[in-house]
């Protein structure tokens, strides 16, 4: 094909959606990454000669620290993680058993998954975004996996310590809530790798990773259409919902 | 820039230190792109750059998938979302001012300083339709569309203007004795 205009060029710089015949053009294309890099080079210049004030620049320093080196030390492997874990293990087996003993009422409301395209976000593949918004009858503590077939990605509580309840204070009173807490932590999928459901699960008490991973294995040895029943025998707040279409 | 790809490679095998270098080296361009947009300095953009920071994280395994020109370019567009995210739900943000980077924002070495001096002279030469673009585009981080929009012109134009006035701002630069895309790293 030719050259693309100059605008379509852009756009494939700015992460916009572009055809693919251009795309793999500009990729190929010596002259247009020529032109492309002559801009980022541009950018580069003017952020390298943008200075901040030495103890300005000290203050935002330690804040970038303790957000990354937090999240950098869960990758830490150690021998007292293994301790940890066993402990972890048996005493949910313990909340486990209990949980189930234990007589409760509803905890979960009303839940509606909210999908949306997020504009003006700098994306170098289409990517869409949700978020949920559930109604408490009491306090829970909440748990949320995205199903894509039979093998869930736990959404909730994350992964990494900063971001564990995703900006919310657990447990959550009764009343609406979203989930996660702030739009800037929506969950994000490609839109050629749509999730084909959701397990929201909500607790009396924080869920042990024991839990948590027994959950996970009940949906990975479980078919489709019997999910919701078999979470439910275990865990009566479990619900398995639907991925809402386009 | 291929040691902003080195620094996110080691940041997402799991090197902080490197998470932290590369911000940091951005911090002031980030400072002076989120002034633009109104937020205001201290306290509000040190919460600001926390949540700037919290996305970079969350986009990271993704990140160099991303970059399709620089980081600079990535974080300035991220900037102007963030921006428009706190406006819609977290504080109201005084109005978008063109200009209104205060000029003693931060102490600029002598180099830095000429720099600026000599980027101010030569996008003064540029023809007024791009000097807006230019503004829009570089010092306030808008895309194409709100560029068109705010200097009344198609995107297309604007993409032509945005590819010339680079060049001629790279020939303006490179007279003065700015002639290296390394300047300052």
């Amino acid at each position: 094909m030719n050259h693309p205009e100059s605008e379509l060029l852009l756009r494939f710089a700015e992460g916009e959606d572009v055809p693919v015949a251009v795309a793999d053009h500009v990729t190929e294309c010596d002259q247009c990454t020529a032109a492309l890099g002559e801009i980022a080079r541009f950018e580069t210049r003017l952020a390298n000669a943008s200075t901040l004030p030495e103890a300005e620049r000290a203050v935002l320093r330690a804040t970038t620290a303790r957000l990354l080196t937090t999240a950098s030390v869960r990758r830490r492997p150690g021998p007292w993680r293994h301790r940890v874990a066993a402990f972890v293990l048996a005493a949910a087996a313990i909340v486990v058993a209990t949980l189930l003993a234990w007589p409760r009422a509803g905890g979960l409301g009303a839940i509606d998954v909210r999908r949306y395209d997020p504009a003006n976000v700098v994306r170098a593949e289409r990517l869409e975004r949700f978020s949920i918004d559930v109604r408490l009858d009491a306090t829970r503590w909440l748990a949320l996996w995205q199903l894509e077939g039979r093998s869930p990605r736990r959404l909730m509580p994350h992964a990494d310590p900063l971001l564990r309840w995703l900006g919310a204070e657990m447990p959550l009173p009764p009343g609406p809530h979203r989930v996660p807490a702030a739009d800037i932590l929506d969950f994000e999928f490609a839109a050629t790798k749509v999730p084909t459901g959701l397990v929201l699960v909500a607790f009396t008490a924080e869920p042990a990773e024991g839990a948590l991973l027994a959950i996970e294995q009940t949906i990975t040895e479980t078919p489709a259409e019997g999910l919701a029943a078999a979470l439910q025998a275990k865990w009566p707040e479990a619900r398995v919902l639907p991925f809402p279409g386009r | 820039m291929q040691r902003d790809r080195v620094l996110i490679e080691r940041w997402r095998a799991g090197e902080a230190q490197a998470g932290c270098e590369l911000l940091d080296h951005y911090a002031g361009y980030v400072r002076r792109i989120a002034v633009r947009h109104g937020v205001a300095g201290g306290a509000d953009f040190e919460e600001f750059w926390q949540e700037l920071v919290l996305r970079v994280m969350q986009q990271l395994p993704n990140l160099l998938e991303r970059l399709r020109t620089s980081f600079a370019g990535y974080l300035a567009w991220q900037v102007r979302d963030l921006v428009r995210s706190w406006r819609r739900h977290r504080r109201p943000t005084p109005e978008f001012e063109p200009g209104s980077v205060p000029a003693a924002a931060a102490p600029a070495p002598e180099m830095v300083a000429a720099f600026w001096e000599a980027l101010r002279d030569c996008s003064g030469r540029l023809p007024p339709r791009e000097q807006s673009v230019f503004e829009h585009r570089f010092l306030s981080g808008c895309d194409l569309g709100e560029v068109a929009a705010r200097v009344g012109s198609n995107a297309n134009a604007v993409a032509q203007a945005v590819f010339r006035l680079v060049r001629r701002l790279r020939d303006c630069l490179t007279a003065k004795g700015f002639d290296g895309p390394g300047d300052f790293a």
